[in-house]
C-alpha cells in the first residue's frame, strides 16, 4: 500500500517515538522562556485601564469602545460641555470587542462605581468579530471565561481561547506573526513603552492641523474592513447584556457611530450593509429603553482625518469630538 | 468539517478513543464506529448531502453484489451500467449542471433566446468527485473480477465514507482498502509516530505555506491588470500554494488514517522534481492519475491501437481529467495542455531524445542534464498552473498579454523573496526527503533532533499559520 512506511524501510532507524515525549517538554521550556518577556503594550494598557476603572471615581460621562473610540478626546469634550475635566473619561480598550465593554462595566459596578452616562462608540467592523481568543487570552478571569459558553460561544472557539490563556505564543501570535512576516518589530519595541492611562484622554488637545491625505492602496485595504457588514451573534448577545446591565443600574447608554474612511463605506456598507447597520441600531433602541442614538448615519471623513484605515489622526479626533459635543448639547 | 479547524481536533479527540474502544470488540464494531464518525464528519458540512452519499453507496453496494451473483455477462454489464449511470448522473448534475446551463445560455443568446439566470443553481456537494470515482472503481473492479464483491454494507460504507479521505482523497481502490476493513487492525507505536509526523507536516503545509501564499496569490489575481512580474510571482506562489494545500490535506488524511490503523496510498511524491510530464503524473495526485489510466486511458485502448490513437487517448484522458477538477473552461484548457505535454513527450521519447542524448553524451555532466530537465519541466508545470488559476478568458488574455510584453522591473527579486520563507520550508523538507529517499527523514533522527523539528513546525503553525479555517483548494473539486 504505502511505499513510504516504516515496514518498507526496515533497515533504516525507526521513527523516533521518544520525540513525541520530548515535544511536550520542549513546549513547556519555550512557554517558560516566553513568560520571562514583559507583557505587550496593549495588554499592559488593558490591565492599567482596568485597574483605573475600578479604582478611580466613576465619571459623569464615560466613553467606551475600542481603539477607534480613542478619537473622542475626553478633555476636549469636557471643555465643550462645560464639565469639570474629571467628569468625562475615555475608558475605551484598544483592540477589543463588545464583550470587553460588558465585562468592564460589570467589574466597575462590582467595585461600587456607577457612571452617569455611557457613550458607546465601537467601530462597526468590530461588531463582526467577537475576539473571543483575545478576550480569554488577555483579559478574562476564569469565571468570566466560563460564562462565555452561556452566551453562545461555541466549544471549539472557547477551547481555542483557553489555549490562548495558557500559551504565551498563542496569545501573542498576531504580534509575533507581524514580526516574522513583515519585519514589524513594533510589538517588541513597545515592550518597555509605558501603558497609556485613561487620565491621558482628559488632557485637552489644542486644535491641530489637517493631516496629509492617507495613501490607501485599495488592494492592501484590510480584509476586515472589506467584508460586508454583519453583527456576530456573540457580539449582539453581549451588547444586549451590556445595555441590560446599564439599565439595571439606571445608566443611560448613548450609541455613537464613529466616522469611517470612504473605502470602508464603499466596500463593507454597500449592498444593504448600511441599512443593516441602521436596522440593527433601531432594533437595539427598540429593545432597550435606556439606549439612544447620537449618530445613526454612517459619516465618511476625508482621508486627511485618518492615520490608517481605521483610526482618526489628531485633526480627525478634534473634528469628531467637536461634532459629538455639539450633538450632545443638542440632544435632550 | 475542515481538518484545519478546532472543531476537527475535538472531533478527533472523541473519535480516536471511540475507535480504540471498539477495536477491543472486533473490526466490525470498529467499522460501525468509523461509519458513524464519517457521517458526522460529512454531515457537519451539510447533513442533507449525507443522503446523497448514502444513496449512491447503497446503489453501488447492491450493484456490486448483483454483478458478483449474475451468471451472464449481459446481466453483469447491466448492473455495472446501473452503478456507473448513477454515479455519473450525480456527478454530472451536481458538478456540471451550472456549467452547462451557463454555456447553453451563452450559445442561445445570439439566437435571441434568453435563459433566466441560474435556472437551477445547484450546490456542489463537497467531495462528490472523489467519492463517486472511488465507488465506480469498486463496481468496475468487481465486474472485471479483480476483487470480490463486498458482502456486508458495513464494510462497504466504511470504504466509501472513511472520513480522512472522503472529501479530498486520495481516491482509494477497493482492492487495497477492503482487505484492511475485513480484518482486526492494530495501531503500533510506529503508526502513532509516523501518523503524528504526517499530521504535523500536513498542517504546516496547509496553514503556514498554502494559506499564506494564498493571500499573496489572491492579491495578485484579484487585480484588473497584470505586469510580467505579477504573472511570474503569482504563478510561482500558486504552484506552491496548490501543492502545499493538496499534499498537506493528503498528509493529514494519511496520518489520521494511520492512527486508525488504516494505510492510505501515497498521493504526492515530490512532483516538482519530475524531469518530464510522464514522471510528473506519476508523482502528482497519483491516485487520480492511476484512476484515469486504469479506468479511462486503458479501456479507450491505451497505446495498443497505434500511434495516432494513443495520442488521441492521451488527449481525451487529460481533457476529462481537467474537467474533473472543475466545471470551467480553464480546467479543460489545463487538461488539454497536460495532454499535449504528454503527447509531445511521448513523441520526443520515441525519437529525438535518443539522438539528443547521443549528441550530448560525454560532453555534458549527467547531473546538469538532470537539473536542466527538472527546471524545464518545472517551467512547463508553472505555465500549466497559470491556465489553472486564471479566472475566465479575460484574465487569461490579460496574463498572456503581460507575458508577451515581457518586462521585469527591479523589485521583482524582492517580491519573490517575500514568497521564499513559505516556498523555502516546503522546498527544503522536500529536497531532503527526495535526496534521501526517506519521507520520514526528519522523524527518524535522534529523539531530540526530531523533537526540535516538531517544535519548530508547531510554533510555525501557531505563529505563522492562518487559523481562520481556510478551505482546502481541492474541496472545490
Amino acid at each position: 500500500m504505502e511505499n513510504d512506511s516504516s515496514i518498507s524501510h526496515s533497515k533504516r532507524r525507526p521513527v523516533s517515538v521518544a520525540a513525541l515525549w520530548l515535544l511536550p517538554i520542549g513546549i513547556l521550556l519555550v512557554e517558560a522562556a516566553l513568560r520571562l518577556m514583559p507583557g505587550g503594550f496593549l495588554v499592559r494598557t488593558l490591565q492599567l485601564r482596568m485597574h483605573e476603572i475600578v479604582t478611580l471615581p466613576a465619571p459623569k460621562l464615560q466613553i467606551m469602545g475600542d481603539s477607534v473610540t480613542e478619537g473622542i478626546i475626553a478633555g476636549n469634550l469636557a471643555k465643550a460641555l462645560n464639565l469639570p475635566v474629571d467628569q468625562v473619561g475615555n475608558y475605551c480598550l484598544p483592540g477589543t470587542s463588545p464583550m470587553f465593554a460588558y465585562f468592564t462595566l460589570r467589574r466597575e459596578l462590582a467595585a461600587g462605581r456607577v457612571p452617569g452616562r455611557i457613550l458607546f462608540a465601537p467601530h462597526p467592523a468590530n461588531l463582526e468579530e467577537p475576539m473571543v481568543d483575545r478576550f480569554m487570552g488577555r483579559f478574562a478571569t476564569t469565571t468570566e471565561s466560563l460564562e462565555l459558553l452561556r452566551h453562545g460561544v461555541t466549544l471549539p472557539v472557547w477551547l481555542f481561547g483557553e489555549a490562548c490563556r495558557d500559551s504565551v505564543a498563542m496569545r501573542n501570535r498576531e504580534e509575533f506573526r507581524l514580526a516574522v512576516t513583515q519585519g514589524d518589530f513594533g510589538f517588541f519595541t513597545t515592550l518597555h513603552k509605558p501603558a497609556v492611562s485613561v487620565l491621558n484622554s482628559r488632557i485637552p488637545v489644542v486644535q491641530p492641523l489637517p493631516g496629509q491625505p492617507l495613501a490607501v492602496n485599495p488592494a492592501d485595504f484590510p480584509a476586515q474592513l472589506s467584508t460586508p457588514f454583519s453583527v456576530d451573534r456573540v457580539n449582539a448577545a453581549y451588547i444586549d447584556a451590556f445595555c441590560d446591565l446599564a439599565a439595571a443600574h439606571g445608566i443611560r447608554v448613548t450609541w455613537v457611530t464613529v466616522p469611517v474612511i470612504d473605502l470602508y463605506k464603499e466596500r463593507a456598507m454597500a449592498a444593504g450593509g448600511e441599512a443593516a447597520y441602521q436596522a440593527y441600531l433601531d432594533g437595539l433602541v427598540a429593545r432597550h429603553p435606556n439606549v439612544s442614538l447620537l449618530h445613526r448615519q454612517l459619516e465618511v471623513y476625508p482621508d486627511t482625518c485618518f492615520f490608517d484605515p481605521w483610526h482618526l489622526n489628531h485633526y480627525g479626533e478634534d473634528r469628531f469630538t467637536a461634532e459629538v459635543a455639539a450633538a450632545l448639547k443638542a440632544a435632550p | 468539517m475542515l481538518f484545519n479547524s478546532f472543531t476537527f481536533l475535538i472531533f478527533l479527540a472523541i473519535v480516536l478513543p471511540a475507535v480504540a474502544w471498539a477495536r477491543r470488540c472486533s473490526y466490525r464494531a470498529e467499522n460501525w464506529v468509523l461509519v458513524v464518525a464519517s457521517c458526522v464528519f460529512y454531515g457537519w458540512w451539510d447533513w442533507r448531502f449525507l443522503g446523497l452519499l448514502l444513496f449512491t453507496s447503497a446503489v453501488d453496494f447492491m450493484a456490486g453484489r448483483e454483478i458478483a451473483r449474475s451468471a451472464t455477462a449481459q446481466r453483469k454489464r447491466l448492473f455495472l451500467l446501473c452503478s456507473l449511470g448513477t454515479n455519473l448522473t450525480v456527478l454530472g448534475f451536481f458538478k456540471y449542471c451550472n456549467f452547462f446551463e451557463a454555456n447553453l445560455a451563452h450559445l442561445l443568446k445570439p439566437l435571441g433566446v434568453a435563459m433566466p439566470d441560474r435556472l437551477l443553481d445547484v450546490v456542489l456537494p463537497v467531495g462528490v468527485s472523489f467519492y463517486t470515482f472511488q465507488a465506480m472503481s469498486y463496481t468496475i473492479d468487481v465486474y472485471r473480477g479483480r476483487i470480490e464483491a463486498c458482502k456486508h454494507p458495513r464494510e462497504f460504507l466504511t470504504y466509501i465514507t472513511f472520513f480522512p479521505q472522503l472529501v479530498a482523497g486520495p481516491i482509494e481502490r477497493a482492492g487495497e482498502m477492503m482487505p484492511q476493513y475485513h480484518r482486526d487492525r492494530r495501531v503500533t507505536r510506529a503508526d502513532i509516530a509516523e501518523g503524528f509526523y504526517l499530521i504535523l507536516w500536513g498542517y504546516a503545509k496547509k496553514t503556514v505555506v498554502a494559506d499564506n501564499l494564498g493571500l499573496k496569490v489572491d492579491h495578485i489575481f484579484n487585480q484588473p491588470t497584470f505586469t510580467t512580474a505579477d504573472v511570474i510571482v503569482g504563478t510561482l506562489g500558486f504552484a506552491f500554494q496548490v501543492y502545499a494545500d493538496f499534499s498537506g490535506y493528503t498528509d493529514i488524511a494519511r496520518g489520521v488514517a494511520r492512527w486508525l490503523g488504516i494505510r492510505l496510498c501515497l498521493n504526492f511524491d515530490h512532483p516538482y522534481f519530475s524531469k518530464n510530464p510522464r514522471e510528473f503524473w506519476q508523482r502528482w495526485h497519483i491516485s487520480l492519475s492511476t484512476w484515469l489510466r486504469e479506468y479511462l486511458y486503458i479501456p479507450l485502448g491505451g497505446n495498443r491501437l497505434g500511434e495516432g490513437r494513443t495520442y488521441a487517448n492521451l488527449m481525451i484522458t487529460m481533457l476529462l481529467g481537467g474537467l474533473w477538477h472543475g466545471a470551467a473552461w480553464n480546467f479543460v484548457l489545463w487538461g488539454g495542455y497536460q495532454g499535449g505535454l504528454l503527447a509531445v513527450h511521448r513523441w520526443y521519447a520515441q525519437g529525438p531524445r535518443s539522438s539528443l542524448k547521443g549528441a550530448l553524451a560525454g560532453r555534458t555532466p549527467g547531473w546538469l542534464l538532470s537539473a536542466a530537465s527538472t527546471a524545464l519541466m518545472f517551467c512547463f508545470t508553472l505555465y500549466g498552473w497559470l491556465l489553472f488559476r486564471a479566472h475566465g478568458a479575460g484574465q487569461l488574455a490579460a496574463t498572456h498579454s503581460a507575458l508577451l510584453h515581457w518586462h521585469l522591473p527591479g523589485d521583482m527579486p524582492g517580491r519573490i523573496a517575500k514568497l521564499l520563507p513559505y516556498i523555502g520550508l516546503v522546498a527544503v523538507v522536500d529536497t531532503v526527503t527526495y535526496r534521501t529517499g526517506d519521507p520520514f527523514f526528519f522523524a527518524r533522527q535522534r529523539a531530540w533532533v526530531a523533537a526540535l523539528f516538531y517544535l519548530f513546525l508547531l510554533y510555525a503553525i501557531i505563529i505563522l499559520g492562518m487559523t481562520g479555517g481556510e478551505r482546502f483548494i481541492y474541496f472545490a473539486f
